[in-house]
């Protein structure tokens, strides 16, 4: 199925969840956040939030600097 | 007059009299907390409280623009009042040093609003978790090489923390932002972005739920809609 990923199409698993999707794609989920169809996605759901088609994926860096 | 050209933008004409009655409490002056700090002393906020417990070093100096070089080794929260004052003799400053939980409640003591302008990640989930404590509402604004982050927490609402959660919910327990330099230029943005946002607030606008992403390098804003984690340990259900 195709979702957007940070503003590119791509081709990923049925039934993928998001973890499994950072983990193929070696994203450092401590480093970032992530928001689908602009709406944040809590940390803690990230092992049970599926990947559906035409989702709009953002996955970001965290920065704390001041 | 001091603020006749910001009178001039509609809601906030009388922006200047309902400052100079609020308290704002600051978490760092360096990079953002310096120049941000300085916004609002010009735009009529009247009564601060600081917590740096920084001393001032050259590679602060290309960003860091209440500083010159004859502050090389002094406290970054007493040189900040020093600037501050002679901005406007009437602004009353409270210099702090490192915020903990334990101080934190004398730190946040009479503020209308928190600004975390910090520069780690402990600090900015301390922040979140004390304000939400104490139910002080939160600006969050951080920045690390082009990416900026700016959001705001209404902790003194329930209902709001219940929707939008804390920092702790998109950022995890776990969060380790990689550092990855910084420009002038880059800070005095988001510095500028938080200032302009607390000015939204108290001028009476929703600045909450939101959170901002800046791209410094493209000039592109996303906004994104907070969400709580109802198994967050800072907000959540079984906290």
């Amino acid at each position: 199925m195709q979702i957007i990923y940070n503003h590119e199409p791509i081709e990923v698993p049925e039934g993928q969840t998001l973890k499994l999707f950072l983990e193929a794609r070696g994203v450092a989920t401590y480093g970032c956040a992530a928001a689908c169809d602009e709406e944040i996605i809590p940390k803690t759901m990230w092992e049970s939030f599926t990947l559906k088609e035409g989702m709009k994926l953002d996955v970001f860096s965290l920065v704390a600097g001041g | 007059m001091r603020y006749a050209r910001q009178r001039l933008i509609p809601g906030f004409e009388n922006l200047d009299e309902i400052l100079k009655t609020k308290r704002v409490a600051v978490i760092g002056s360096g990079g953002i907390g310096g120049l941000c700090l300085y916004m609002l002393t010009g735009a009529g906020l009247l009564h601060l409280t600081v917590a740096d417990d920084d001393t001032i070093e050259d590679s602060n100096l290309h960003r860091q623009v209440l500083f010159c070089q004859e502050d090389l080794g002094k406290s970054k929260s007493e040189c900040c009042k020093r600037e501050l004052e002679k901005l406007d003799g009437r602004v009353e400053v409270r210099c702090f040093g490192r915020v903990t939980s334990e101080n934190f409640e004398d730190f946040s003591k009479n503020a209308d609003l928190v600004m975390d302008l910090s520069d780690n990640v402990a600090t900015r989930q301390l922040a979140s978790a004390m304000c939400f404590k104490f139910k002080k509402d939160l600006i969050h604004c951080s920045v690390a090489a082009s990416s900026g982050m700016l959001c705001a927490f209404r902790f003194s609402d329930p209902e709001y923390t219940k929707r939008f959660g804390c920092y702790a919910c998109f950022a995890g327990a776990d969060a380790k932002p990689a550092f990855r330099g910084i420009t002038g230029p880059w800070a005095g943005t988001m510095a500028c972005a938080a200032a302009s946002l607390a000015m939204d607030h108290f001028a009476g606008k929703d600045i909450f739920g939101k959170l901002w992403l800046y791209d410094l390098e493209t000039r592109n804003i996303r906004t994104l809609n907070l969400k709580r984690d109802v198994h967050c340990t800072v907000c959540g259900d079984h906290k």
